[in-house]
């Protein structure tokens, strides 16, 4: 009782709570919880209220795309009945095997296989083993620009082991080269010994693009 | 005498190596990885492309954990190597989806005892056993065990269940499922093309390749999306365009790949995207490059329609494309969509 003026004082009305009900029960029979009598006849009410298809489908859509799986303990009792509406099914035979609708049989559709790229390569091995050529072709496969993710794995060689170090002088942050083979750049302007920084500049070391986003200073 | 013996056993070793990949080219993958496994044995640790293509043919087995072992070695052995990098990713996204899919306490319950006396040996094919159900007919390898046996059909009760529900139709007869062992026959006994583990045409045929039981999670992916195939048969009475049948299949099946992302958005970058027209041809009939692009950028086009539209409007659609109305006014009718307005779609 005390609930329901909980409620009442909330400012929410019995319709938009038996709406809410009506979508609780859907949800329960979608993870296959037991109903009680209510929630069933709430259930069978549920579309015959137009505006309550959008939350439907929406529940429909968290359901089905598997998001919500993971994490629920099932209901006690629920795996047993499960397994026993399975194992029903196996119990009773049915009437005929047959299928198509229309009398024609169906063209055969085809599944993909489910794991592997079908177009990445294997290693094809002469007399000998692979040449240097041959190893560095199979090596970037069919893909001539990688995923953004593999660039960055590529771009890391690119990196000198001592590279650039960064101080505080003056008031403000320099960059310096400290000899690497493979050059930065501040602002696309080599940096020939120090350079200063700020919020905004870009820099470049190697193959490496970076933006200063902000300074804090100790 | 050393070196002779070391160049003895490198072109041995070499020998397994070029077996394997013949093996791996008839996708024969079990027999590809005792090949590249023997020719390790026999010394050749320090080449990283061997490890990396024995991730691959793990990989199509199923066994991700010692496929990204693999390719662990392969990069401890060259650092930088991309194929590696890439095939790692793949892997790992492959197995956070299969594992996902069919991640349930219900599967690791013993099947009940009566079971076991349902579970009976195929009277024309001795090497095949079967189940009978209300919904389905079974028929898998002998080999296969009574927990994986159970399994499946509890994977295909939920099918059933779930589809049924999504797509507002449920099959009013028996549905005829084989599902075989890739590993178990020959070459020329193979119903399937190489490139392909499933088919709908009538029955539901589904092909693994493993030396012991099947990865559930790909069986699983597998039979949705065939099961959706034998919906939209039903649903429109057999006159739905390849690209709707195919791309509802494969993004109700499972949910898709970062690595197909890449390759769909590669694609569109390099305007390389499949037109509609190639996209109502068979898919089987695509060139071999094309054909994986096909099932992507349809499971694309139907994840954009899905999250627009719902799936009511679709079951809408199917109805309506069972009645023989040309797909662009069914579309317009249905979803309230010009083909111009649905993205990956390349009407020019």
């Amino acid at each position: 009782m005390r609930f329901w003026k909980k409620w009442q004082k909330a400012g929410i009305s019995a319709d938009d709570l038996k709406k809410a009900e009506m979508l609780e029960a859907y949800t329960r029979w979608l993870k296959n919880e037991r109903l009680s009598r209510k929630q069933k006849r709430l259930l069978k009410e549920i579309n015959n209220i137009p505006e309550l298809q959008p939350l439907k489908q929406l529940i429909d859509f968290s359901h089905y795309r598997f998001e919500e799986r993971e994490n629920i303990e099932p209901p006690l009792g629920a795996q047993d009945r499960a397994r026993e509406r399975v194992m029903a099914e196996i119990r009773s035979d049915g009437a005929e095997i047959g299928v198509p609708a229309g009398g024609l049989e169906p063209q055969p559709s085809y599944s993909p296989q489910g794991v592997g790229n079908e177009t990445t390569e294997i290693m094809q091995l002469g007399a000998s083993g692979p040449d240097a050529a041959e190893l560095r072709r199979w090596d970037t496969e069919q893909s001539t620009t990688p995923p953004e993710t593999l660039n960055r794995y590529d771009s890391v060689p690119e990196l000198s082991r001592l590279h650039v170090k960064f101080e505080q002088k003056d008031n403000g942050v320099y960059i310096t080269d400290i000899g690497s083979s493979n050059t930065t750049y501040v602002n696309n302007e080599r940096v020939a010994i120090s350079a200063p920084v700020r919020e905004g500049t870009t820099l470049r070391c190697g193959k490496i693009s970076l933006k200063i986003i902000d300074i804090e200073r100790s | 005498m050393k070196a002779v013996h070391l160049r003895h056993t490198n072109s041995l070793a070499l020998s397994h190596f070029r077996q394997a990949t013949l093996s791996y080219g008839q996708a024969c993958y079990v027999e590809a990885i005792q090949h590249y496994l023997a020719g390790l044995k026999l010394g050749a640790a320090q080449h990283h492309y061997v490890y990396a293509d024995l991730a691959k043919a793990y990989e199509m087995v199923g066994e991700w954990d010692t496929a990204l072992a693999c390719l662990d070695i392969a990069l401890r052995l060259c650092q930088d190597s991309t194929t590696a990098l890439r095939r790692k990713a793949r892997i790992i996204d492959e197995k956070t989806c299969y594992d996902g899919l069919v991640c349930s306490d219900d599967l690791r319950q013993p099947p009940p005892q009566e079971f076991y006396k349902r579970l009976n040996v195929d009277t024309v094919v001795p090497s095949q056993q079967r189940v009978n159900s209300k919904i389905f007919s079974l028929t898998c390898p002998v080999a296969m065990s009574p927990q994986t046996v159970w399994n499946i059909c509890q994977l295909i009760h939920r099918t059933y269940a779930e589809l049924g529900e999504i797509l507002g139709h449920y099959p009013r007869s028996i549905v005829p499922i084989s599902i075989r062992n890739t590993n178990d026959i020959t070459t020329s006994q193979r119903s399937l093309p190489q490139w392909s583990s499933g088919c709908y045409d009538g029955s539901i045929h589904l092909a693994y390749c493993a030396a012991r039981e099947p990865v559930l999670g790909i069986l699983y992916a597998l039979l949705r999306h065939e099961w959706v195939h034998l919906l939209v048969y039903h649903l429109t009475d057999g006159c739905c365009p390849v690209w709707i049948n195919e791309g509802l299949a494969q993004s109700i099946a499972r949910p898709m790949f970062q690595f197909e992302r890449f390759k769909l958005q590669q694609a569109i970058q390099t305007r390389q995207q499949l037109s509609l027209d190639a996209l109502s041809k068979p898919f089987s009939q695509l060139p071999a490059k094309y054909r994986k692009l096909a099932y992507i950028q349809s499971a694309a086009i139907f994840e954009y329609i899905t999250q627009q539209c719902g799936y009511s409007k679709i079951r809408d659609l199917l109805r309506q494309l069972g009645t023989g109305i040309p797909t662009a006014l069914a579309i317009k009718q249905t979803l309230g969509l010009t083909l111009k307005d649905i993205p990956f779609l390349d009407i020019s």
